[in-house]
């Protein structure tokens, strides 16, 4: 069986089911099973990542559902049959059209206190309501738009963006509903914000996702610098003539999302930390390695702070391969082999650990 | 094997749901709805009408469960089905739009790749990925289909055959000629990433 793998091509392993279990329906079993075996047979690793790869662009997007959806569809299906198949379309306008008026009904009651969209719109720059650009995306085919200055915006369905057709000298600001991608062209004497709805972010050239749908906020960075704020908290800034230090800074990897109810944000890690520069094939190979030394590489490759105390591990020794692992995985099996246990505070990495017995 | 062994067990489920059996219909539409929804997307890019469209398939094989045949591939008559209501309903919305009205011919057909990885946890694959995609993306509509068929859905070429409604020999001709001028892009590829140093061999 495994001598098998060994002789086979790209396309043999686009079409093994064990294969396909852990690139296309993510089985987590199966995947345990390519990195042990990868760890083991590095000789087949270039033909293994070309069919994963060949796979991922033949799926473009990973639109699967979660079990729990499929039987409530399963549900649908049965319940419905009764009815005729136009009737449920007619059914789910009428539920679209309440939606559409739900959502303005939420932006109304944002707005309360006193500010129309165009009144807030101003207040974050004046050409934003003068002189404008606004281009929606209604595809499900994500829009690239280019800016004056060279940044580059990827707009996802349902979003819509506005900017002016030309930036104020001392700032570059654009307004956001929906997800987008950004990639800035930096420009310190002209910082860029991405205003949202209940939202800003002041960007230090830098990539990064914002998504302001509804009632879910949130800035996820994968390169660079941005410090996000709440825009109550610019209102009050500039209400009390204040420096805006209400913010909070984000560095690759990490995330800011809006709770809410108490308009707070909160800060975390993405959930698929990438790594922020090339590391070498060898890097995640260790062996009989002290701990603080794996640490200190995923410090390096991820861009994140790693939290612990050098004293109490200081007899942890880990001989292992972490190369192809996601971070969390990584996490997780150096928790396993340490005896310790891991938790994300405020975007940094904090490693609980009893220590390791000589 | 294993895809022999699939094929028995969906036979098996098929019976089942045609004698009314709820628990074999909840177990095909788990088993296929995802891969179903990833084939309707080629032709149109709105995942709530993809959405809708597979659901309305499986509506229908239930409605109709008394009067349904008994086909080869159950795979297969489920991707021709949600091909054939793609197309349909999507012609008819666009009619309804009015946006393409004189081009029917040409408005809906399997498009080219555009894989979405702004976030992928692997840059390294990422990169090829967008790679891999240039180079299919170079081969003509049909071959593109056929190479989907037969690598994503992982079909045979009978069932390829049976869905886009072209003759067994015609799909081996298109996977042959596919085959060529993407195998040596293929080889290409490798040695780019070795050169760039992601993988060690």
């Amino acid at each position: 069986m495994q001598s098998d793998y060994q002789k086979y091509e790209v396309e043999d392993f686009a079409r093994d089911d064990r294969f396909r279990r852990w690139v296309i329906q993510r089985d987590p079993e199966s995947e345990a099973f390519w990195s042990t075996y990868l760890a083991e047979n590095p000789a087949i690793k270039g033909k293994v990542q070309l069919a994963r790869a060949f796979l991922f662009a033949l799926e473009e997007k990973d639109l699967a559902l979660p079990p729990a959806e499929l039987s409530s569809i399963t549900d649908d299906v049965l319940q419905q049959n009764e009815a005729k198949v136009p009737f449920i379309r007619q059914l789910l306008k009428i539920a679209a059209v309440f939606l559409f008026i739900s959502g303005a009904g939420y932006l109304y009651w944002v707005n309360r206190d006193g500010y129309s969209e165009f009144d807030s719109l101003s207040e974050i720059s004046p050409v934003l309501v003068a002189d404008f650009e606004e281009i929606e995306n209604k595809t499900g085919v994500p829009k690239k738009i280019k800016l004056s200055d060279g940044s580059v915006i990827t707009l996802y369905k349902n979003s819509k963006l506005r900017y002016p057709k030309q930036f104020l000298t001392d700032h570059r600001a654009v307004y956001l509903t929906g997800r987008a991608f950004f990639n800035i062209t930096k420009n310190p004497k002209q910082p860029f914000w991405v205003h949202t709805d209940r939202i800003s972010t002041q960007v230090f050239g830098t990539s990064f996702m914002v998504t302001a749908e509804s009632k879910n906020a949130k800035v996820e960075v994968r390169s660079g610098r941005v410090s996000v704020y709440t825009r109550k908290d610019i209102q009050t800034a500039k209400r009390k003539q204040q420096k805006e230090s209400m913010g909070v800074v984000l560095t690759a990897n990490q995330q800011a999302s809006l709770v809410s109810k108490e308009d707070r944000l909160v800060k975390s890690l993405v959930s698929r930390p990438v790594a922020i520069h090339e590391y070498g094939s060898h890097a995640f190979e260790f062996e009989d390695a002290p701990i603080g030394e794996v640490f200190d590489q995923l410090e390096r490759t991820y861009g994140l702070q790693v939290i612990y105390d050098a004293s109490t591990v200081k007899n942890c020794f880990i001989t292992a391969n972490l190369t192809d692992e996601p971070l969390f995985e990584k996490l997780n099996l150096i928790s396993r082999i340490s005896h310790s246990s891991y938790e994300i505070v405020d975007g940094h990495i904090i490693i609980h650990s009893v220590g390791c017995e000589i | 094997m294993a895809h022999f062994s699939s094929i028995q067990n969906d036979a098996l489920l098929w019976q089942q749901l045609k004698g009314g059996s709820e628990l074999a219909l909840g177990k095909l539409l788990a088993k296929y709805f995802n891969p179903l929804q990833n084939y309707g997307y080629k032709f149109v890019r709105d995942e709530d009408f993809v959405k809708d469209c597979v659901q309305e398939v499986f509506i229908e094989i239930w409605n109709r469960r008394e009067q349904l045949s008994s086909p080869d591939s159950i795979r297969a008559y489920l991707l021709s089905c949600v091909r054939r209501r793609v197309m349909r309903e999507g012609h008819r919305q666009n009619i309804l739009k009015d946006e393409w009205p004189a081009d029917l011919e040409n408005d809906l057909s399997f498009v080219s790749f555009s894989p979405e990885w702004h976030l992928i946890e692997e840059e390294s694959v990422a990169d090829t990925t967008l790679r891999i995609a240039d180079a299919l993306n170079r081969l003509p509509k049909r071959q593109r289909e056929v190479i989907y068929l037969r690598f994503y859905q992982n079909l045979e070429r009978d069932e390829i055959s049976d869905i886009m409604g072209i003759n067994a020999q015609s799909i081996s001709n298109l996977l042959q000629s596919a085959y060529k001028s993407f195998r040596e892009n293929w080889v290409g590829l490798i040695s780019v990433i070795l050169l760039l140093g992601y993988f060690y061999l």
